[in-house]
């Protein structure tokens, strides 16, 4: 009889000894992603469908806040609508050089429930600040991105894709509680 | 009629102070200081409120004007009378009814705006004259009958005496504010402040009082500029420093205003340091926007607390980043994709009907770019992409004079790897103009 090898998790770890802390934050419902996402959470979307991945999200919680920070606009607000996003609740921010320090102001200012934005190659010490700031706001960071980033500081990774409207979504990586 | 007169001190611009109370009526004239002589050369503003009984008490009127005056650091006399010339000698002398003002007064019975300082001598000499007969407040002169007044004193006197008796009215001319709305402050030459700190202690009760001013007139400020005037011209020859400030969404308080204008003002400064001292400094509206007014929600005070917060956030990053830096989307009906959404600064009710076009895509690029495509295979970001599909034909035409002017053959592409791009046909061009993300 040969020697079966138990590997647990660190969450299946946690739980043994009873170190697993409840999330009491707020959570908002996603159909694509039915744990939903907890407030204060930085979230990184990867993947070819990682646009209207934020768009179902959004039009699913028309009521939250958003800011939708890029450096140069690119996204179409007509295909978000037609995505049934509801548009007041939206301000778009052209940050152009200053996108960062647009950044910071919006997480700061808590104002909004949700900030969506496009990497453009931050470095770590922004990151980290940007999800400092969410978490201090409670608000839900989303930072969309070609391919996934190196950095430890998102909470979750989310690789997205949809082939012949079925869609894929494939969690990269988990930290903390969610 | 009931006439409010808010009695100034010397200096001060007349109509500028005008333009707040034109709100609360628009009958108003002006005495400016400067025409005549130095003890009777007064600078007030005169209100006529008998109109107004159904919004503001007279009490009422008065105590708003005092607040109104302390926030732009003006101490005024106020007083109220039946008429412009009685409301006027009341600010100046402190007496409780018209027959005990002294007999001094008819100087500004019989010129209450002050201008026609030719006259002033002929009452000055009146008024000794009266004062040598032991005539000494209007109680006594009114016992002069009116027949002796012309033979004896003179028609002006007489047109005074009228005026006491209310026979004889001041035409209200037609009050106009000033079509470009600036407030200046100059410094002591002897001292002229080299850092900001004295600056903002200036510029605090100026935007307070340019808030105020356009709040008269229904409008609130959407752009102005700071224009600090240095002692000698500089290397690049400019003599003025100008910062623009944009406030790009309403309700803003003059707190909020400060603060943006504080914190552009140091960081233009900072990048750019002044050469010499400040001589001046002068807030000039750019831009208006009607003012629209909001019932204050006093039972939810976190929510007027978040629409302020916002409303600075917004005019902050709008200082920073421009005019269309911060903006909402406005939905607009059309089948050209660049012109189906338009920027605006604040939100507007949506009138796009339900859509008829084609879905589009989520990332449309600012400009068509021009992309190579052979052998179903096309390079994007230096990627090569394996066409799998062409689909979704959609035939648009777009103006004639633009670069991709004329028909557009639109297609949707898929690709091996996942990615969705929309590109169009154009004189036997392929252009990306957007991406299905």
């Amino acid at each position: 009889m040969g020697l079966q090898i138990v590997k647990p998790t660190i969450a299946q770890l946690r739980e043994l000894i009873g170190a697993t802390k409840a999330d009491d934050r707020p959570r908002h419902s996603c159909s694509l992603y039915p744990a939903g996402f907890a407030a204060g959470s930085f979230i990184e979307l990867t993947g070819s469908q990682r646009t209207e991945f934020t768009a179902q999200f959004l039009s699913e919680n028309p009521e939250l806040k958003v800011a939708w920070v890029e450096e140069s606009i690119t996204i179409n607000p007509y295909a978000l609508k037609q995505k049934g996003v509801c548009l007041d609740n939206i301000l778009f921010i052209e940050g152009k050089k200053d996108l960062a320090w647009c950044l910071n102001q919006v997480l700061g200012s808590g104002c909004f429930q949700i900030v969506v934005t496009e990497n453009s190659r931050f470095h770590e010490k922004d990151l980290r600040r940007f999800q400092l700031l969410s978490e201090k706001t409670q608000n839900h960071f989303f930072l969309l991105s070609a391919n996934p980033t190196p950095s430890w500081v998102p909470h979750l990774q989310l690789k997205v894709s949809k082939i012949h409207d079925q869609w894929s979504v494939h969690a990269l990586r988990k930290r903390g509680a969610l | 009629m009931r006439i409010v007169c808010i009695k100034l001190p010397k200096n001060t611009d007349a109509q500028a102070i005008a333009e707040i109370f034109y709100r609360a009526t628009p009958q108003i004239r002006l005495r400016q200081a400067g025409n005549m002589p130095a003890p009777f050369d007064h600078t007030a503003i005169f209100l006529e409120i008998s109109k107004c009984h159904n919004l503001y008490s007279e009490s009422t009127f008065l105590k708003r004007t005092q607040v109104t005056l302390e926030c732009i650091d003006i101490r005024a006399e106020l007083a109220i009378a039946d008429d412009i010339s009685t409301a006027l000698a009341m600010a100046i002398y402190p007496v409780v009814d018209k027959e005990s003002l002294p007999v001094e007064s008819l100087i500004y019975y019989s010129d209450p705006l002050g201008q026609y300082p030719d006259q002033h001598g002929l009452v000055v000499k009146a008024v000794s004259l009266l004062k040598s007969l032991r005539i000494h407040t209007l109680k006594d002169f009114l016992k002069i009958p009116s027949y002796e007044i012309s033979p004896r004193f003179g028609s002006v006197i007489l047109m005074a005496y009228q005026r006491i008796l209310g026979l004889h009215d001041i035409p209200w001319t037609e009050f106009i504010p000033r079509h470009v709305v600036e407030e200046k402050h100059e410094f002591d030459l002897a001292y002229p402040p080299r850092d900001l700190e004295p600056i903002y202690f200036t510029l605090r009760p100026m935007l307070e009082k340019l808030y105020l001013r356009l709040r008269g007139r229904g409008q609130r400020v959407r752009q102005f500029k700071i224009v600090l005037q240095q002692e000698y011209e500089t290397r690049k020859n400019q003599q003025s420093y100008e910062v623009p400030i944009i406030i790009q969404l309403p309700f803003v308080s003059v707190k909020t205003i400060f603060q943006i204008t504080k914190e552009k003002l140091d960081a233009v400064v900072q990048r750019n340091p002044l050469e010499h001292a400040i001589v001046s400094v002068s807030v000039v509206v750019t831009e208006e926007a009607p003012y629209l007014t909001s019932q204050k929600d006093l039972f939810d005070q976190k929510k007027e607390e978040t629409s302020e917060s916002f409303f600075h956030l917004v005019s902050r990053l709008a200082t920073k980043l421009g005019n269309e830096g911060a903006f909402f989307a406005q939905i607009k009906e059309n089948y050209l994709p660049e012109r189906n959404w338009f920027r605006v600064p604040e939100k507007s009710a949506d009138t796009a009907q339900e859509s008829f076009i084609p879905e589009r895509p989520l990332r449309l690029l600012k400009e068509p770019m021009l992309i190579f495509i052979q052998n179903n295979r096309m390079v994007y970001n230096r990627l090569p992409y394996d066409i799998t599909e062409w689909k979704n034909p959609e035939v648009l035409l777009s103006n004639w004079w633009e670069i991709s002017g004329g028909e557009r053959v639109y297609y949707t592409l898929n690709t091996t790897s996942g990615d969705n791009f929309w590109v169009f046909r154009n004189k036997d061009s392929y252009y990306l103009h957007g991406i299905f993300e």
